[in-house]
């Protein structure tokens, strides 16, 4: 019962912050230097004030801030996020149809980086001060230290331009055609289209720039693994379970695992968080149609609608997803249960 | 203490080399003017887009410009804006996280969930976003990435708290009558530092990452600042010479790299328990 109240006060808390970030977003856009109106309308209709007032009043533009700001909240919680000044469609279908694309993306690079950043971290931990550990050290170091653009260009080079052994930017070859949208994951929807050729030519696209987005993650996870696990390792329950005669593998997959991962929760969280905001340079140099390109689009061409709306998408994401990893943590740790 | 640096240095290659390379871009960056063979801004047409050679050792640009020269300089203003980010960065957010960890309750909520509301929203658009609203330059440029980064050092901060004001010792200074902030200061924070001083090593490369990410977006200072992310941006129009991208984009590899080495090194010798054997 105590557990339920949680997780329904953590929820409430969510609509609170969500509530709070499009305040923050508010206050963004009046810091923003620029008229709106200017932005907007086209030369010819800027030179008719009538014009120009029929915008304001349409747009609350001619109201008090104060009232700007319900407004603006009112049409956030109405799902009005309105319409981008770029491609004249509604934010919300332009962020319907990028949406998929990058979470088809993101799911698989944290699935990478988690796998091989675990898989590493206990290696790393296990052989400690070893050249194992060097390497695998040396190798997570190069993950987080990586500027993913300058990356994604290598990536490009060798694989792409030079080796010619996985496919360019793009989500499908130009000789497939995108599959009936189900799902709008192409691997998923392609599948289900009964086209396994085509599934293998989407997860190929995939590669290149999951690999440069999990990079980062791989990095973090790794050495989040391997300072947990060293920790865990010093403590006295572990020297009682070596006490007892148990194996070293038997002792941190029984023993330390659990407790070492705690912490690798959240950066696998924040992680998966930050892949959803941060593949703004991944998506526009491979020619990814998600939400980073769509948010890159936006910033350059100054579409407020388009930026507001991908940074309240992004934002309830991340927020979503720490709520779930909180709750997380009171199940597999008593000891911060309900704090 | 710089008797541990020495000998953590002579056991552990990986700092050292760490060190070496720091060390290297801090000289560099300080002595610009005497090493860098060219001015940074400097351009002769004549020879644009020339590969390495002897008289230009990364080549030059479209302008003509020697980019041996122009990353030498460029590590002035990475190595600037990473630490000043990172030392403002760390010690808000720290202090904040350590406060909202150790009190609990209402306090915590409300001050946790406040920094998740910047913690959510998409750092490089906030960036940018701060940057497009104060205008270009670099001292605008850091203090985007303040308000971008402080929240990830509180929410760590808190983490290790909640479980460090757990433990015997914390308790026994409580029984000894140890006021709240005494034991906050003298107990809590002091052993919780550790995780607060690797997350902030490895976040200078991180800043200098986001830097450069912001400069590659043309979101830095404005051209003909020989910034590395700017570099490298110069060099995406130029996809077959590959020393236009390929050598800015190594000095912030290698810096970044150099700050990880040193963290993971630091952690080391400040963790006493990290010293015995596994």
């Amino acid at each position: 019962m105590e557990r339920l109240r949680f997780i329904i006060k953590r929820f409430a808390l969510l609509i609170v912050m969500l509530f709070g970030v499009a305040t923050i977003v508010f206050v963004l856009t009046k810091l923003v230097p620029g008229d709106s109106a200017v932005a907007n309308l086209s030369q010819r209709s800027l030179s008719d004030p009538k014009i120009v007032e029929a915008y304001k009043v349409k747009h609350g533009l001619d109201q008090p801030v104060i009232i700007q700001y319900f407004i603006h909240i009112k049409n956030v919680f109405k799902l009005d996020l309105g319409t981008s000044m770029r491609t004249n469609q509604s934010i919300l279908y332009e962020l319907k149809r990028c949406f998929p694309a990058t979470i088809e993306l993101a799911t698989l690079a944290i699935l990478l980086s988690t796998i091989f950043g675990i898989f590493f971290g206990i290696i790393s931990a296990m052989k400690r001060n070893s050249i194992v550990d060097q390497i695998v050290r040396a190798i997570s170091v190069l993950g987080v230290s990586i500027p993913s653009f300058w990356f994604a260009l290598i990536m490009l080079y060798v694989f792409y331009y030079k080796l010619q052994i996985l496919p360019g930017p793009g989500r499908l070859s130009a000789s497939f055609s995108a599959p009936v949208a189900v799902t709008g994951f192409y691997m998923i929807d392609s599948l289900i289209e009964g086209d396994f050729l085509k599934f293998i030519d989407a997860l190929k696209h995939l590669i290149l720039p999951a690999s440069v987005l999990a990079a980062f993650t791989m990095g973090l996870i790794t050495r989040t693994t391997r300072s947990n696990l060293l920790d865990v390792m010093s403590t006295d329950y572990i020297r009682t379970a070596k006490a007892k005669g148990l194996s070293k593998v038997s002792v941190i997959v029984s023993h330390a695992l659990g407790n070492a991962l705690i912490p690798v929760l959240t950066v696998i969280g924040l992680g998966f968080g930050n892949l959803l905001g941060g593949m703004v340079l991944v998506e526009t140099i491979f020619n990814w149609p998600g939400l980073g390109q769509f948010a890159y689009n936006s910033v350059k061409s100054l579409d407020y609608p388009g930026i507001i709306g991908v940074s309240l998408l992004i934002a309830l994401n991340y927020m979503l997803i720490n709520t779930v990893i909180d709750i997380l943590y009171g199940t597999i740790d008593p000891r911060v249960r309900c704090k | 203490m710089i008797r541990s640096i020495i000998k953590l240095m002579k056991s552990n290659y990986l700092f050292t080399l760490g060190c070496f390379i720091c060390l290297c871009w801090i000289l560099a960056a300080i002595f610009a003017d005497f090493i860098a063979p060219y001015g940074p801004i400097t351009q002769d047409l004549s020879i644009r887009l020339n590969s390495p050679s002897l008289e230009h050792l990364f080549g030059t640009d479209n302008f003509g410009r020697d980019i041996f020269s122009r990353v030498i300089y460029g590590g002035r203003y990475s190595l600037l804006a990473g630490c000043v980010t990172v030392l403002l960065a760390g010690t808000i957010g720290s202090i904040y996280g350590a406060i909202a960890g150790y009190l609990g309750g209402v306090v915590d909520d409300i001050m946790m969930r406040l920094s998740e509301m910047i913690l959510s929203f998409p750092s490089l658009i906030l960036a940018m976003c701060i940057n497009a609203a104060l205008g270009s330059s670099l001292f605008n440029t850091m203090f985007a990435l303040v308000i971008v980064a402080w929240p990830t050092y509180a929410r760590l901060m808190r983490s290790v708290v909640l479980t460090v004001k757990e433990n015997e010792y914390v308790e026994a200074a409580r029984a000894l009558g140890a006021s709240k902030w005494r034991v906050l200061i003298t107990e809590i924070i002091p052993n919780s530092v550790g995780s607060v001083l690797i997350m902030a090593t490895t976040d200078l490369g991180n800043q200098i990452l986001m830097f450069s990410t912001l400069s590659f977006l043309g979101l830095g200072s404005a051209p003909p600042t020989p910034e590395w992310g700017m570099m490298v941006s110069d060099g995406v129009n130029y996809f077959n010479k590959f020393w236009v991208a390929g050598f800015p984009g190594l000095a912030i590899l290698t810096m970044a790299v150099g700050s990880n080495f040193i963290g993971d090194g630091l952690r080391d010798l400040m963790d006493p328990k990290l010293r015995k054997e596994f």
